[in-house]
């Protein structure tokens, strides 16, 4: 199959994954380590709702998201209000602790067990045959249709909106914000309900597509690397971010060694910190935020 | 208490009684106490938990290490784990290749940690804060990689059997023998560690923690001190490596993952980042308290019927006490134990200095 | 004058007082059998061993439950090793050193072997290696460790690619196709040794091996390696490694349009796994009799779980955790009461435990010989009968390749 095909699907696999961090920055300056375990656990919530109404995929998809979207939003509350204003460190190592925290509960409540929700779905349909020899299945065109959509619809909706408006404007100055009266807390717990919405998305397709399990959070965690490169706090970067990881990834799996595909992305990062280190498209001054 | 400082009503004529590091006979008293119970201790616990002290042991050594990079220093580093596995496949090398013995090991896996520790550092010349600790996170992987390459291509995969050292003449197999190793180790970096501190180093490192544009104004190579915080940091971790490695008598790059990392971390928070006695309190922390847990959790019939998943939840309960101490008390049981020290010192007065 | 029914009372109380008394000193009476459990039950690696650990345990509850092994109960305890080399060196000393067990039993990843081993040859205590722990090379050698004995449901490597590989060119025969094979394998230590041991038969056999891969063990996606799999012409894939691993490579082969035969080693989940992914040309190579084969042992399982819960995995995970316990029971009955380490270890010879079909030879050993002669068969999911199928018949590999026969 066509590489660039191969590479399109990861980058929008990984363009879902990097809006959430990119969206947690931008309101709360921290990067989220727990995000692997946000998308575990919407993912978790899909196939709980899958396994209990097993005639309606769209109920159990509503339910996952909506339970990623309320996990963030209580994250932010519990953890990440009562840290503001501590350096920048604090809250990162506070994002490690929680994903202890999640994951282990996660396992206890589901246990270690692998799933394979396509079952339930029926989802395992033959990829369809496309001109050029390429073949694609009815998963992987909905993964970049839902990248596409994520990728146009959230500058929109920061742009027109007016929580949009209301999220740029506390991405930008916070004190600043809250002073014009803008209910930063409230704006905060959206945004980080909208990070988990956008983690499940991402791991309930990667259930479907692959497998669901508590260890699956290690390819939540592969996230982060995109929205640093394309810049932490910008989601224009995000595309290109996931675009350059996942050449790297897949150019290096396919004619290096698959070891090395792990390692990939970790050195184009550092290759990019190392020339452009606020990322393509991140504001310089975050440098200084220490 | 008065007796800790000894301010008022301790008269301190000289400057070395001013700078002494046991000033009072009350701290005096109770380090020679402390001694006492650390050398009689292999003799009243059992093998398990002397195990586990001399684990604290060399966990404390690392825990110095990070706590001068990331509390003294202010620079996130979250590459531990790599440097640490640097400095215990060194040794695993030494030994593969030319039999080396046990001290030239120690020495290599110190230098070897050095140099990686310029290398890593000097991205901090560019990066600060959350794209530093990513740096670290990113050479973290490169180094696991490299070790994990290494491994298969010359140990069959299996791993490094390590011999069991001997020290002057004397083998040290047995947890005994660990423990009279580790204790006088641990007590010389911990010394080593608090004069650094209490040196023009530290002071540096320091201020270059505070705001590393004032520092460099008022004359301090930020440069310089920064690649020294890491390089020193980094060999005295891979030094704990090579300790681990000998200690636990296998190397396999699968012991030096993330979970790793996390520990350290766990360490380093909830003892208190920037203090000697936070890295003391730590380790201790880190080190026993799993094991309590788990051996309360055994006496509890109820728990036993869960099955698996009890064990799942105390990693859990670790976790929740790591986030408790970030949420709560960022200062971690150092931070307790100044809280404390300082509600005795000052009452009947309410104020409470955070300050140390 | 004595009230008859006081006379009565005052009677059976004076029988009642021995009794009383013996009952009291029951409990110092009948101690039991002291026996120590290491497993990794949580992080990473936990789905492989984890379903045996709970095997093994609800094996114990009913046996204990039954009266023990000769009216004696079997007094275990059961300690998490993480994965970790050090944590299994802390369980360990706890167990041989500090508790003084008289039987330790290991479920764990390979890394945890060198501590425990040796641990074991210094306290001279019998250490089973149990459920999906894979046995050492050297265990069927002169050279293994006196004390090391095999009953896993996971054969050291040389021993399952003397299967695997003669049953993918069986395979390929039987279908009439010509034979272009890759291997897989996860980029861990014990992985890559398996990889490379099947890669060298297939080369003594005449395989032509097209790729040999190494997947990272937390790869979010292995598109690459699957699209370069494919450009070198591969139609049989099989791997040894862990489960996770060769879905994925199966799910993004499939993904790609992909079209061959994957087959696959030894692992817990095998039979849950067919019977969720349904992929008809996806075989595995289990150590394990599967509940299709309509085993009485797999209803006794499904009834202890029901008695005692406590279980998060199901039946078809519970065989080799439960061969783990008749293994238990049949050393400490050989060992008799009152038993030391010293006298289990002379009594680990006499053992012969037919596993019920869980496995398929039964497990003993010798002098000479500390493994378990694992025998090997092949399942597949059958579209037509929507069911999951055995297609070959049992075989032992004895040092040579085995001779594969397809059933019908």
């Amino acid at each position: 199959m066509s590489l660039v095909v191969v590479i399109l699907i990861q980058a929008s696999f990984y363009a879902l994954l990097a809006t959430g961090y990119v969206l947690i920055y931008r309101s709360t300056r921290v990067l989220n380590l727990a995000h692997g375990e946000l998308m575990v656990f919407g993912a978790f919530v899909f196939y709980q709702a899958l396994t209990m109404f097993p005639g309606s995929p769209a109920t159990a998809v509503v339910a996952g998201l909506l339970g990623g979207a309320l996990l963030g939003a209580l994250v932010y509350f519990v953890v990440m209000r009562p840290l503001a204003g501590y350096p920048v460190a604090v809250g990162v190592l506070a994002t490690i602790a929680l994903s202890i925290l999640l994951r282990s509960l996660i396992t206890a409540i589901w246990s270690g067990q692998t799933r394979y929700p396509a079952e339930l779905l029926g989802a395992r349909a033959a990829p369809w045959d496309l001109p050029g020899g390429i073949a694609l299945t009815p998963i992987d065109a909905a993964i970049v249709a839902a990248a596409a959509a994520a990728l146009l619809g959230l500058p929109l909706m920061l742009q027109r909106a007016s929580t949009g408006v209301a999220m740029r404007g506390v991405a930008e100055n916070a004190v600043l914000a809250a002073q014009r009266g803008i209910n930063i807390h409230a704006i905060n717990a959206i945004s980080w309900g909208a990070a988990g919405l956008m983690a499940t998305l991402a791991g309930i397709f990667f259930a479907v597509k692959v497998r669901l399990g508590p260890d699956i959070w290690i390819v939540g965690l592969a996230g982060f690397a995109p929205a640093l490169i394309g810049g932490m706090d910008s989601l224009r970067g995000v595309a290109l971010g996931a675009l350059i990881v996942a050449t790297a990834e897949v150019l290096a799996s396919r004619y290096i060694a698959p070891q090395f595909a792990l390692a990939a992305p970790f050195l184009v990062l550092l290759v990019a910190l190392w020339i452009r280190p606020w990322g393509l498209y991140g504001s310089r001054e975050e440098l200084e935020r220490v | 208490m008065s007796v800790f400082r000894g301010n008022p009503g301790t008269l301190k004529t000289t400057h070395a009684e001013d700078s002494a590091l046991l000033p009072t006979w009350f701290v005096r008293f109770w380090a020679a106490v402390a001694i006492l119970v650390l050398l009689a201790a292999p003799y009243v616990l059992n093998s398990f938990w002397t195990g586990i002290v001399n684990q604290t042991f060399i966990a404390l050594i690392g825990a110095l290490a990070l706590n001068l990079l990331m509390g003294t220093t202010g620079q996130i580093s979250l590459g531990h784990a790599g440097f640490v596995g640097a400095g215990a496949f060194t040794a695993a090398a030494l030994i593969t290749q030319f039999d080396a013995p046990f001290g030239v090991n120690l020495l290599a896996a110190t230098v070897v940690g050095a140099i990686l520790g310029v290398l890593v550092g000097l991205p901090a010349l560019r990066l600060k804060g959350l794209y530093l600790a990513v740096s670290t996170l990113a050479a973290h992987f490169v180094i696991v990689v490299a070790m994990g390459q290494y491994q298969s291509s010359v140990s069959y995969g299996a791993g490094f059997t390590m011999p069991a050292p001997s020290f002057l003449g004397w083998e040290l197999s047995g947890e005994r023998r660990w423990f009279y190793f580790l204790l006088p180790v641990a007590l010389l970096t911990l010394l080593v560690h608090v004069n650094w501190l209490r040196s023009a180093f530290g002071r540096a490192w320091m201020a270059i923690h505070h705001r590393d544009v004032s520092a460099s104004a008022l004359g301090i190579d930020t440069a310089r001190f920064k690649l020294l915080a890491f390089s020193a940091s980094t060999a005295v971790t891979a030094f704990s490596g090579a300790l681990w490695g000998y200690y636990t008598g296998f190397v396999s790059v699968e012991a030096f993952d993330i979970h790793l990392l996390i520990q350290y971390l766990a360490i380093v928070i909830i003892g208190g980042l920037g203090s000697v006695l936070g890295s003391v309190l730590g380790a201790a922390f880190v080190m026993t308290v799993p094991h309590l847990i788990a051996r309360a959790a055994e006496g509890v019939p109820a728990l036993k019927a869960m099955g698996a998943s009890v064990f799942e939840l105390q990693i859990g309960l670790f976790g929740l006490i790591m986030l408790l101490f970030i949420l709560l008390e960022p200062r971690g049981l150092a931070g307790l134990w100044f809280r404390v020290q300082a509600y005795f010192q000052l009452w009947p007065f309410r104020f409470r200095a955070w300050e140390r | 004058m004595k009230h008859p029914r006081m006379i009565d009372a005052m009677k059976r109380a004076a029988l009642a007082l021995p009794l009383a008394a013996l009952v009291a000193a029951g409990p110092a009476l009948a101690q039991g059998y002291k026996v120590g459990i290491s497993g990794t039950v949580t992080g990473p690696a936990s789905p492989s061993y984890l379903p045996h650990v709970e095997g093994t345990r609800l094996y114990l509850q009913q046996l204990n439950d039954r009266g023990g092994v000769k009216g004696h109960k079997v007094d275990v305890t059961f300690l998490d090793d993480k994965g970790s080399p050090s944590e299994a060196a802390n369980n360990a000393k706890r167990l041989m050193n500090d508790e003084q067990v008289t039987m330790m039993v290991l479920m764990s990843l390979s890394s945890t072997y060198q501590p425990m081993f040796s641990t074991a040859a210094r306290t001279k205590t019998p250490l089973l290696l149990a459920g999906q722990a894979v046995c050492p090379a050297d265990a069927a050698t002169a050279k293994h460790n006196p004390y090391v004995f095999c009953a896993s449901s996971t054969s050291e490597p040389n021993a399952a690619a003397l299967w695997q590989v003669p049953f993918v060119k069986a395979l390929a025969e039987r279908n009439r196709q010509p034979l272009k094979l890759a291997l897989v394998a996860t980029d861990i230590p014990i992985s890559r040794m398996g990889v490379d041991q099947m890669e060298k038969l297939a080369k003594e056999l005449g395989i032509e091996v097209v790729d040999k891969l190494a997947i990272p063990p937390g790869a979010a996606d292995v598109s690459g390696a699957a699209s370069r799999i494919i450009s070198k012409g591969a139609n049989y894939v099989t791997s040894w490694s862990p489960l996770t691993t060769a879905v994925q490579v199966l799910g993004a082969l499939r993904r790609q349009g992909w079209d061959g035969w994957y087959v696959h080693n030894t692992s817990a989940e095998a039979e849950d796994t067919l019977n969720q992914l349904k992929d008809p040309k996806f075989v595995m190579s289990p150590e394990h009799g599967f509940t299709v084969d309509k085993l009485p042992v797999y209803d006794d399982i499904a009834a202890a779980v029901k008695k005692y819960g406590g279980v998060s995995s199901p039946v078809d995970m519970l065989g080799a955790g439960w061969a783990g316990g008749m293994a238990i029971e049949a050393a400490l009955e050989a060992c008799g009461w009152p038993c030391d380490r010293a006298k289990l270890h002379d009594a680990m010879y006499k053992v012969k435990v037919d596993t019920k079909g869980v496995f398929r030879n039964p497990i003993g050993w010798t002098r000479e010989n500390h493994a378990h002669r694992s025998a090997f068969t092949a399942y597949v999911w059958d579209a037509k009968s929507q069911s999951v199928r055995r297609i070959t018949e049992w075989a032992t590999p004895t040092g040579k390749p085995v001779k594969v026969q397809f059933i019908q």
